[in-house]
């Protein structure tokens, strides 16, 4: 296969180009056959003729004429001049024998001896004198008087290679001709093609146009469409890129000029205690600007895509991260409750702790002290609803649909939250699939959010005997409408 | 309380020096190492009071010394340190048999404190294998078997498991289990165990736990 052209237009060209050799040979082969048949046909049929005619014509005393006597000539110019020698030589020849092996007379050109030695009547293919004839001897009724007539095998074969010379003639300007519009055509419909090949020679670097995909024949046009598609994504995703990257520089600023304002505050400062408070407080001012910058790499994280995606058990994700939260609740004299069920939903577990750590931390940060946090878990219908709520100041019903959005913050609220949090929540909510909701909070009151996830389907039956009973009865009193024991 | 012996795994040497003193002031005997074979190495070689194991060891090596302690009957306790972002890796920590974990960047204080409530725990621990009817927990390799087959458990339904077990015959409150899986509630109040004992009774049985109502749960035939 290497040795055909690399590109598809010379191997439209060379395939075409092939496929008519093979068909014009093919046909010439069929052709020239018929008519060599028919042309053997016909020289045979001459033969038969004229051996019949000079039979006929001759005089019945012919046997006793004497074999020497001189031969008549044809007059200047009665042959037709040397039109060409090949009609000169392309006649049949002809003896006439009598009885006894007697020669009669035959024409110039006929050897001297019989062309068929035998003189049996017939058709038949003889060599005399080095020569091939093709002989039709006939003999008279009576049998006194043999007419042989033949055709030279040389006249016939040269016959042969005359026609075989112009067919081939013929075709090879056929050939010529045909190939200048064939190559025309196949350039012209691939000139599409051509162009995108153009079109991409051209590019360079991170260009992100779309390559020119009108008249594009319906093989390529999908390759090139989806391609641009690509482009396009790609596009989105590095504006976006961009616009995340200038928004999370704009944002870390602030607090960076805090941290630095709060340390030239500490090496100021006249006394231990009150380097010691300044000192305090540019630890919170760490602990905050290392709680935005691991939300800005989540979210970077989150945007570059790829999860590992698995059977997650809600109920220990909530408990581990919420264990975490417990000595800064007591601190505060918060309490956290737990509401929770065996919710099983397939997702990634990382990313679903970062979820549940935002949401707690937001939850713990703005119920204030004495404040209430709950955490609920719960399978319905085929759904796996999770929500955390709180008791603090809330958020105003016509906000509540703008706190899933990037850098937002409350307006009027002090600058606790980094604006980041939920965006990353509503963020991983969409890469699960899942619905969400901001809405109120405990009893109406504060904030809440609310997640709703598909259920992870039941898992296979486990290969035990004993514990399939114990499904068995779970199965039989969930359908029955008993309450499960406690 | 006299000095204890600390194994610490650590490959970040600014933070094994800054953990190393701060646990020296809290009368650890801390010795550092910095990969997974010097800690089987130093395992082999001594007993300690506790181990602090970096999950973050490179090529996931820190989880496979506390697999590996484990599956040799080892019931030191295990306190892993993870990164904030994977709880993935905390979990399966825990799954494995750590006994508790801190997260990275953590407070020293609170370090302290998970290493003595940790080994605290530990103390009270009974080794050898607990069985009941076709329940067999083995507490030192952490592993559940149910009629020789074994049964998974997530790190909190093994604790409660563990913690009726142990007091096989006797009813356990509520309280007494939270305290046993949680260390203790403090501000969390949490209808998990319930949820845990339910768990159990899928995966072993619903005869395993009985319900004493009014005061907690039992395993077993009630001791007189």
């Amino acid at each position: 296969m290497k040795y055909l052209p690399a590109s598809l237009r010379g191997r439209l060209l060379v395939a075409l180009m092939s496929a008519i050799v093979v068909c014009v040979g093919g046909w010439l082969c069929a052709y020239g056959t018929m008519v060599d048949r028919q042309q053997t046909g016909w020289w045979d049929s001459t033969l038969r003729v004229i051996a019949h005619q000079i039979l006929l014509s001759l005089p019945g005393d012919v046997d006793a004429m004497s074999s020497a006597r001189p031969a008549f000539q044809l007059p200047e110019g009665a042959d037709g001049g040397s039109l060409d020698d090949r009609l000169a030589n392309h006649k049949p020849r002809f003896q006439v024998w009598l009885n006894g092996g007697r020669e009669g007379f035959r024409s110039p050109g006929a050897p001297a001896q019989p062309f068929r030695a035998d003189l049996a009547a017939g058709f038949s293919d003889t060599e005399v004198a080095g020569e091939r004839w093709r002989v039709y001897s006939v003999s008279d009724a009576s049998g006194r008087v043999h007419v042989q007539a033949a055709w030279s095998h040389r006249q016939l074969d040269a016959e042969r290679v005359r026609w075989l010379k112009l067919s081939l003639g013929a075709t090879a300007v056929l050939f010529v001709l045909l190939a200048l519009p064939l190559w025309a055509v196949v350039r012209w419909s691939l000139r599409p093609v051509m162009a995108v090949e153009a079109a991409i020679r051209r590019r360079e670097g991170l260009d992100l146009a779309p390559l020119p995909a009108a008249g594009l024949p319906c093989e390529i046009a999908p390759l090139v469409e989806s391609f641009n598609q690509l482009l396009q994504r790609l596009d989105a995703a590095l504006q976006g890129e961009r616009r995340f990257i200038a928004d999370a520089a704009h944002e870390l600023r602030t607090p960076m000029a805090a941290l630095l304002a709060q340390s030239q505050l500490a090496l100021e400062a006249r006394d231990t205690a009150e380097r010691d408070a300044a000192l305090r407080r540019l630890r919170e001012g760490v602990q905050r600007s290392a709680r935005l910058a691991e939300q800005l790499l989540d979210l970077a994280r989150l945007d570059a895509g790829g999860s590992h995606e698995r059977r997650v058990a809600l109920l220990d994700v909530v408990e581990v991260v919420v264990r975490d939260f417990d000595a800064a609740a007591r601190q505060r004299g918060q309490r956290i409750v737990l509401e929770l069920g065996a919710c099983e939903i397939v997702g990634d577990v990382d990313m679903l702790g970062i979820a549940l750590r935002n949401l707690i931390d937001n939850a713990v940060r703005y119920a204030g002290d004495g404040g209430r946090i709950e955490v609920r878990c719960a399978t319905e219908a085929g759904r796996v609803r999770l929500s955390v709520a709180d008791d603090g100041p809330g958020v105003p019903e016509h906000e509540r649909s703008r706190v899933f959005d990037r850098f937002y913050r409350l307006p009027g609220a002090p600058g606790r939250g980094s604006g980041v949090g939920l965006s990353l929540v509503a963020r991983i909510a969409e890469v699960h699939r899942a619905r969400i909701e901001a809405g109120a909070g405990v009893d109406g009151r504060g904030f809440g959010v609310t997640l709703w996830f598909e259920a992870a389907a039941e898992p296979p039956a486990p290969p035990l005997g004993a514990s399939r009973a114990s499904d068995i009865a779970d199965t039989r009193r969930r359908f029955l409408g008993d309450p499960i024991q406690r | 309380m006299h000095a204890m012996n600390l194994l610490l795994v650590e490959d970040d040497e600014m933070l094994a020096h800054a953990v190393r003193t701060g646990l020296q002031r809290d009368d650890w005997r801390v010795h550092w190492v910095a990969d997974a074979a010097a800690a089987r190495l130093a395992l082999s070689d001594h007993g300690y009071a506790a181990v602090l194991l970096d999950l973050g060891l490179p090529r996931g090596s820190g989880l496979g010394v506390l697999q590996a302690m484990r599956q040799r009957y080892d019931p030191t306790p295990v306190l892993i340190v993870t990164a904030r972002d994977s709880l993935s890796d905390r979990i399966a920590g825990l799954d494995a048999g750590a006994d508790d974990y801190v997260v990275k960047p953590f407070e020293l204080d609170e370090l302290g404190a998970r290493l003595r409530a940790v080994v605290r725990r530990a103390q009270g621990r009974v080794s050898p294998k607990l069985a009941h009817g076709d329940v067999t927990v083995d507490p030192a390799r952490r592993s559940v078997l149910r009629a020789g087959a074994p049964v998974t458990l997530s790190v909190n339904e093994y604790r409660t498991l563990l913690a009726l077990m142990e007091r096989r015959g006797w009813v356990v409150t509520r309280a007494q289990l939270e305290d046993a899986v949680y260390g203790g509630t403090g501000s969390i109040e949490s209808n998990t165990i319930a949820v845990y004992i339910h768990q159990l009774r899928r995966k072993l049985g619903d005869d395993f736990i009985a319900t004493v109502h009014g005061f907690g749960y039992r395993v077993g035939e009630e001791r007189a």
